[in-house]
């Protein structure tokens, strides 16, 4: 009993901690209008109250009303080079429940013309859903791999600073990420469980994500590949279950349609059709910049070894294809959204990105816990930890400040390396010592992962990150 | 009955209600709510949450349009040196008199418009002294208006 009230009380910490690092100048950084579609989703919902028409930033063809106008909101034009913003209504460039969220609680703090869409009130839902986010992953790895797993992934999202940066942008990922989730961990217990009141969840959550955004059909590719895997092959009970899945899921999406013919029919196919046409920015080198570069919108990066490593550990992972079958789901997530990465994609701002680093963050966390756990591919579990060790205290301090510790840097990586070396060719398990540090590594992750997070100021910001 | 048919008929069911509710709800909303003018009111309307600024040479807009010469430039000299330039996209003023410019560039920088003719700033449109008639005349693409403090101002680097 006391041990389940103290796993639960880390638990609540680490969403506490989560939440806590969110909110610190979350109405600064990210500088407000460098992505103008977090004023547009606000405005949409805005409006949408307000008017019954929704009204926000679009720029497609195919639209019959359309405004150019300057607005000045948070005064972001005096930073940030600006043209007139083209407005549109009824705007259908994708479903309004964001913008219902962050306009209807700017609403109710009294916002009633787009000027009133201060960053500080519009992206405190937003952090709320990003915290929501956290502990979903957390119940995620806790329930398939254990505490230990829970606990290091939610602390890993929880903190890393590009991951917390960017749960607090108002875009439709930051909303999708924890239906993601919530699918994902719907599917995991209905595999085990087999019942369906699991299955129903999924339906109903994967229906909502494509009400966010129609990228939220990843719930949809994720729970067919659950189900495929599940069953091994398409056989009667996955069709059952599929179809099952389909007849709650897709009329919800349909939700979409039915709220484009409240306005004009005409308008939402054009600019469907506008949508498909869009400018496939991304190139062909998507796969590469995805992996090495990360950003927070289209010219800000922000390159994050967690990320990274999470990555490096994704591909090991597919080359080694891990027999139990929430690993497995781990991968099929993964798979999933890159799909819907490489369709879906146009020009390569960041936030098309964001769904992956839950993901990656619990491939992660579930590889390094192995390591202590089961002191499975324990040196590779030194390196990434070090690796990235190494990398955030580079963005503390730099090559000359770090000097004095070179010294220490130099003996303790390698002579850990060394005996761990040694360890594993003499196949030693269960090595205290080994354990004790890297624990110790973590923690000084996390610590430099806030502290990190604690410089960005808007000073840093214009200084540091380009 | 099968447990999966009798949660499918209580979905549909509430299905149809919920996607009646939103069809029929939101037309007589939106029929009963929407006009051009309430959206642009919205567009346009200024924010009780910003401040407003009463040194006009504080704050600008940075960056140039790509529109051509489509454009009109606004600069503000103050006495203490300091100054606001700024460069618009002439469609995205809906009045393009030189009253109805500078109106919408107290709106979007956020000052009183009444503040430059209570503290007599000296507006010209391409050199030439705005007078209250000529206020009235529409500008021309690639036209600049400066606006000094007092007559005495000049424009400065």
């Amino acid at each position: 009993m006391i041990k389940k009230v103290f796993k639960i009380i880390i638990f609540l910490s680490i969403i506490f901690l989560s939440f806590i690092v969110r909110k610190k100048n979350y109405f600064d950084i990210p500088i407000p209008g460098q992505s103008v579609d977090e004023y547009s989703y606000s405005w949409v919902g805005l409006s949408l109250i307000e008017t019954g028409t929704p009204v926000g930033i679009s720029g497609l063809p195919g639209y019959k009303n359309q405004y150019d106008k300057y607005i000045n909101i948070n005064r972001f034009m005096q930073f940030l080079p600006s043209d007139p913003l083209t407005i549109n209504y009824p705007w259908v460039d994708h479903p309004p429940l964001l913008g219902l969220i962050t306009g209807g609680y700017a609403y109710l703090q009294g916002a009633r013309v787009f000027e009133d869409t201060v960053a500080v009130i519009i992206r405190k839902p937003i952090i709320l859903i990003s915290t929501i986010s956290v502990s979903l992953l957390m119940i995620f790895c806790w329930l398939n791999f254990g505490f230990l797993t829970g606990i290091l992934s939610g602390f890993i999202y929880g903190t890393t600073p590009l991951i917390v940066l960017s749960s607090r942008m108002i875009q439709a990922e930051n909303a999708i990420i924890p239906c993601f989730l919530i699918a994902m961990i719907s599917m995991s217990l209905f595999i085990k469980r087999k019942q369906d009141i699991w299955l129903i969840l999924a339906a109903i959550i994967s229906g909502i994500a494509t009400l966010f955004k129609l990228t939220g059909f990843v719930c949809y590719l994720f729970v067919f590949f659950a189900l495929l895997i599940h069953y091994q092959k398409i056989n009667k009970d996955f069709l059952k279950d599929f179809g099952f899945f389909l007849v709650i899921s897709l009329p919800i999406t349909f939700l979409f349609v039915i709220y484009g013919a409240v306005y004009d029919l005409e308008v939402f196919k054009n600019i469907l059709f506008s949508n498909t046409n869009r400018f496939y920015g991304i190139g062909s080198n998507l796969l590469l910049e995805l992996i090495r570069n990360q950003r927070l919108t289209q010219h800000k990066f922000l390159p994050e070894v967690w990320i990274i490593s999470g990555w490096l550990i994704f591909l090991t992972w597919i080359v080694k294809q891990p027999k139990k079958i929430t690993d497995q789901l781990l991968i099929l997530a993964t798979l999933s959204y890159l799909i819907i990465y490489v369709l879906f994609g146009s020009q390569p701002y960041g936030w098309y990105t964001f769904p992956f680093w839950p993901i990656l963050i619990m491939i992660l966390s579930r590889f390094l816990v192995l390591g202590i756990e089961k002191s499975k591919n324990i040196v590779s579990v030194f390196l990434i930890s070090v690796m990235i060790l190494g990398a955030n205290i580079a963005r503390l301090m730099g090559i000359f400040e770090f000097q004095p510790f070179s010294f220490w840097w130099r003996l303790g990586v390698s002579g850990i390396l060394f005996i761990l070396i040694i360890s594993n060719l003499l196949k030693l398990k269960n090595n205290l010592i080994i354990k004790i540090i890297l624990i110790i590594l973590w923690i000084a992750l996390i610590y430099t992962n806030i502290k990190y997070l604690n410089n960005i100021d808007i000073a840093f910001w214009w200084a540091n990150i380009s | 009955m099968n447990p999966r048919k009798k949660i499918l008929i209580f979905f549909g069911i509430t299905y149809l209600i919920l996607a009646s509710f939103i069809f029929f709800g939101l037309k007589f909303y939106s029929q009963k709510n929407s006009s051009k003018q309430k959206i642009e009111a919205m567009i346009i309307g200024e924010s009780k949450f910003k401040d407003k600024t009463t040194n006009l040479c504080q704050y600008q807009i940075l960056g140039e349009p790509k529109v051509g010469k489509d454009y009109i430039k606004i600069n503000f000299w103050c006495n203490d040196g300091s100054k606001a330039r700024s460069t618009f996209a002439l469609k995205a003023f809906s009045d393009q008199s030189v009253n109805g410019i500078i109106k919408e560039y107290a709106r979007i920088i956020g000052f009183d418009y009444n503040i430059i003719q209570e503290k007599n700033w000296v507006c010209k449109l391409n050199d030439q002294e705005i007078t209250s008639k000529t206020s009235q005349n529409n500008v021309t693409p690639a036209n600049t208006i400066d606006c000094f403090e007092n007559k005495g101002t000049i424009k400065h680097d």
